[in-house]
């Protein structure tokens, strides 16, 4: 049974409401170990840093979205082997690149065409640049950070919660228009 | 607030998120599969949360990369071994010492060129040192060496026997015109005779300086 410690699990609750600092310091603490990792087991130094970022990405994402609440060993651990569990299923998605790549140079015409997805993406990005600073942060610490909406009132400078609320429907919606006026040509993207 | 008195937005936000009951989710679930404008704003509003999710990421990673550079290349384990400066001067280092242990171990042994192509040399007669010849006592020459005294002062006296036979050791106590050399034709040892007293064994071919020993 692996140490619990109380200061990770403090880290771990300021992470949850969206406390940057902790984040940082878990960020910096862990780092050297997972870069060790990766370089010792037949990895580039860029190949280490892309797979910390990966690591530190799906961790802020598990405690962002009430998956990991609390820990059943020491962080570092946690942390260690979600970075092994990424580095084998790297090296093992590596082989299967290799095939798939003969596969598309030797089967598929030079130049793919971008994807409706693709479009789609760009599309949705453009729209969302259009919105003003403080409607872009209130959507992002909510749908990103998955802060409540007492906690965006806060960061964003609203009176409480309720306030917050109404705002991110507004900024949602007005996306939504964006969105319409483009799909009836009214609108033209930059 | 019911189901009933939230907007679009606010009801497809709800649903997305898994707030709903399961009354309210399939009436949802049963306009997105009557209503096409109301499947199209679930579509789109999902697709707009997924981006907004997506930067999100992004801009965490740009923060990261921020941190990295803060940071730099200097902390342990971001560089592969050998590109640390650390090692560079403890390899550096190490490798200074051993150079040095090699000088000291091997600088009465190691030949100086310098000394070698200034030495003066002779032509050395090689004769077989066998006696089945009907010379008894002498030998028949087979090959000449080019043989070069390097003067030393110190002891022991040397030699190093390739092409060329290199006798280390103090002009006085060799006579060029008393050396002899004769080879066994079964061993294929060599022996140098010096001032037709001294004997000793050689043995040809290597680079590294030997030590002359006297034969029994």
């Amino acid at each position: 049974m692996q140490e619990t410690s109380a200061a990770d699990q403090a880290l771990l609750d300021r992470i949850r409401q969206g406390d940057e600092k902790a984040f940082e310091m878990v960020y910096k603490m862990n780092r050297p170990a997972i870069l060790r990792y990766v370089l010792q087991n037949h990895g580039t130094a860029q190949d280490a840093k892309d797979l910390y970022q990966n690591v530190m990405v799906a961790f802020h994402g598990n405690v962002a979205d009430g998956k990991l609440v609390s820990l059943s060993g020491k962080l570092s651990t946690y942390l260690f082997k979600l970075a092994q569990n990424q580095w084998r299923n790297h090296l093992r998605g590596q082989k299967r690149e290799m095939l798939v790549d003969y596969i598309a140079d030797n089967d598929l015409p030079p130049g793919e065409p971008e994807t409706d997805t693709l479009r789609e993406d760009k599309f949705l990005q453009r729209l969302i640049d259009r919105l003003d600073e403080r409607c872009q942060r209130i959507l992002q610490l909510f749908y990103y950070e998955r802060l409540s909406m007492q906690e965006v009132a806060q960061r964003v400078g609203l009176t409480d919660g309720e306030s917050a609320k109404k705002r991110k429907y507004d900024c949602l919606n007005k996306l939504k228009k964006l969105a319409d006026r483009y799909n009836t040509d009214e609108y033209e993207p930059e | 607030m019911s189901p009933n008195e939230m907007t679009n937005t606010e009801l497809i936000d709800a649903y997305l998120a898994g707030q709903l009951d399961d009354e309210a989710r399939q009436r949802v679930e049963e306009r997105i599969r009557t209503d096409a404008a109301f499947r199209q704003e679930v579509d789109l509003q999902r697709a707009l949360l997924e981006q907004l999710r997506w930067r999100g990421q992004q801009e965490l990673r740009a923060r990261m990369q921020q941190w990295d550079a803060e940071i730099g290349d200097a902390e342990d384990g971001v560089r592969p071994l050998w590109q640390r400066p650390a090692l560079y001067l403890a390899a550096s280092i190490g490798a200074a010492l051993i150079v040095a242990g090699l000088w000291l171990t091997t600088r009465s042994t190691t030949p100086s060129p310098s000394a070698e192509t200034s030495a003066a040399g002779f032509w050395l007669p090689v004769g077989s040192a066998s006696t089945g010849m009907g010379f008894a006592g002498d030998s028949v020459e087979t090959d000449s060496v080019w043989t070069a005294i390097v003067p030393v002062s110190g002891e022991p006296d040397q030699y190093r026997f390739t092409d060329t036979l290199y006798l280390y050791t103090h002009p006085d106590r060799i006579n060029p015109g008393r050396v002899r050399l004769t080879q066994d034709p079964v061993s294929g040892r060599y022996r140098l005779t010096v001032n037709d007293t001294a004997t000793f064994l050689l043995e040809r071919g290597f680079r590294r300086l030997r030590p002359l020993e006297r034969s029994r």
